[in-house]
């Protein structure tokens, strides 16, 4: 079913403009790195913060509401609900769709930056580490997208508004993760799934700077142990809203 | 006992206050063409739904096979091919990239079954026409093709000739009379066309306004149509004094163009037309007929009649 997702998204110029984004963004932020003299784990942050949590959710957002909002809207689901299929499968099956792309996005960032880092001279270092963890942010990215998917299908609006809707929801966990971080965790803030990613990643990048941050880490971050487990109810919580929603439509 | 394929009980649906389908008890036997017929709005899509179990049933029970669909939908779905309203693709892939999708998602049609489907409802097999271009037509083509992809026991086909040119329409309905003589298919198939109805189905259903009116074989019906005597004379009123002094006939109707429809057919007309001209009455035309499914439906539904 997974691979009949991916066929359904045939002749879709925008999984070909994500993949290019994937590629092409860490090009200027090399440049920039480059100029500022620094070097590749600058780079390789920058890539997680504005190409994965950033630009990513917006992304998963945008592909989601592609795979949920063109079977309704071109009476496909009708179709489909006279199958031996079930609603759950066929929202699971999206789902993982949509984390495969993560995935596939967070590799093909990976791969670029060190490519563009080469390019630049840039001494590329702990590659399978640095790799790995950029996979495991993809797929926490996944999952904090899940709450927006929820809301696009909930409100089930046309694809302006899941792109604008998406953005919003991306800047505005930016905007508050920056403006609350100094909180100690855990606290209301947190309820935003982004807020819990940059809070775990704080300790992984204070090792990748030169200075140190101008508050306490200790305070401030989440444990491993509970980013996963808070992601992991998140994840089955929302899926399960998702299969409601589209259970609805389907009547 | 009748086999039936599909027998509804006491079937009601409620949408709100609106009342859309009132107590339908529909019987399909198996290896035979259903049709079920009514207006635009009389409930036809709204029963077939509820068959498919897509839509909450109000009251009323819907047997599928022999067994309640309730609950079971997805283990019948299988053995029924089926179009509802217009049929929905994926409008960036093609025709044969569509049914692709469908077979594997049913899991069940055979290896060559999108190229063998596809040629039988006269769509070109890998072309790279997208769906999205296809006209009403080869979308209908199309829907038809999903429905029989996987070999199915039961169509539920509704208004599977909407957007056919007349010759498509044809195609498409020797098509179906095709599937359920030579493959022994049960068919259910919902109309506003009377004429298509007439020429394919050997039960009908006749719905107005939710309610089931009729549900006889066609050669019943056939029967039930009562028969008459047209009669085209050049002066009406005289005609009527003499049949009713002379030949004692009360039971007539007056038509427009002079034409009187006389309902005992065992008048002498010989004794009609002699009469007739002894008074110097034209008779333009004579002729014995059959009410049409059409009068039929006028007479039951109460109203105006039907395409």
């Amino acid at each position: 079913m997974i691979k009949i997702e991916f066929c359904k998204m045939r002749r879709r110029p925008f999984i070909l403009i994500a993949t290019l984004a994937a590629l092409l963004l860490p090009a200027p932020i090399s440049v920039l790195t480059a100029k500022t003299g620094q070097g590749y784990d600058f780079l390789y942050k920058s890539i997680i913060n504005l190409g994965q949590l950033m630009l990513l959710i917006p992304i998963l957002c945008i592909v989601a509401a592609m795979l949920f909002f063109e079977e309704r809207d071109n009476n496909t689901l009708k179709s489909l609900s006279i199958i031996p299929v079930s609603i759950k499968q066929l929202v699971i099956s999206k789902l993982i769709v949509l984390l495969v792309i993560s995935v596939l996005y967070s590799a093909f960032a990976f791969i670029s930056t060190v490519i563009f880092s080469l390019i630049g001279h840039m001494a590329v270092e702990q590659f399978v580490y640095k790799f790995i963890f950029c996979i495991i942010t993809g797929v926490m990215v996944w999952a904090a997208s899940l709450p927006c998917i929820v809301l696009i299908v909930a409100l089930s609006k046309n694809y302006i508004f899941s792109v604008l809707f998406s953005f919003l929801y991306a800047v505005m966990g930016f905007i508050i993760t920056n403006a609350t971080i100094r909180i100690k965790a855990p606290n209301i803030f947190l309820l935003l799934p982004v807020n819990v990613i940059n809070r775990w990643l704080l300790p992984f990048f204070q090792d990748l700077e030169t200075a140190d941050y101008p508050f306490d880490i200790e305070v401030s971050s989440v444990n491993t142990v509970f980013c996963v487990i808070y992601l992991l109810i998140y994840t089955g919580l929302f899926s399960w809203i998702i299969c409601k929603l589209f259970k609805k439509w389907n009547h | 006992m009748d086999n039936f394929v599909i027998e509804t009980k006491q079937l009601t649906k409620v949408y709100g206050e609106q009342l859309a389908v009132s107590n339908v008890d529909l019987h399909l036997k198996k290896g035979r063409i259903y049709g079920l017929l009514g207006r635009n709005g009389a409930g036809k899509t709204t029963i077939m739904k509820m068959i498919l179990g897509l839509t909450p049933i109000t009251s009323g029970e819907v047997n599928v096979f022999g067994n309640n669909i309730k609950g079971r939908e997805k283990k019948v779905y299988p053995r029924i091919g089926a179009i509802i309203e217009t049929p929905g693709f994926y409008p960036n892939l093609t025709g044969t990239e569509n049914l692709e999708i469908f077979a594997k998602l049913r899991g069940t049609a055979a290896p060559n079954a999108v190229e063998n489907t596809l040629k039988l409802v006269g769509l070109p097999y890998k072309d790279k026409k997208l769906f999205g271009k296809y006209s009403l037509g080869m979308k209908q083509r199309l829907g038809i093709a999903n429905a029989i992809l996987h070999d199915p026991e039961l169509l539920i086909l509704d208004e599977p000739t909407n957007g056919l040119d007349p010759i498509g329409i044809a195609e498409v309905r020797n098509f179906i009379k095709d599937l359920s003589v030579e493959r022994g298919k049960t068919v259910l198939i919902s109309s506003h066309i009377l004429s298509e109805i007439a020429l394919l189905a050997d039960d009908i259903g006749i719905i107005d306004q939710g309610v089931l009116l009729e549900e006889s074989s066609m050669s019943e019906l056939e029967k039930k149509n009562k028969k008459y005597i047209l009669l085209q004379v050049s002066d009406v009123s005289k005609t009527i004094l003499i049949l009713e002094r002379q030949f004692q006939l009360n039971d007539y109707s007056v038509q427009e163009n002079n034409t009187l429809r006389l309902y005992d057919t065992s008048l002498d007309m010989g004794a009609v037309n002699r009469a007739l001209v002894v008074q110097d009455i034209e008779v333009i035309s004579s002729q014995s007929c059959n009410d049409t499914l059409e009068d039929y439906f006028k007479k039951i539904t109460g109203g105006v009649g039907i395409a």
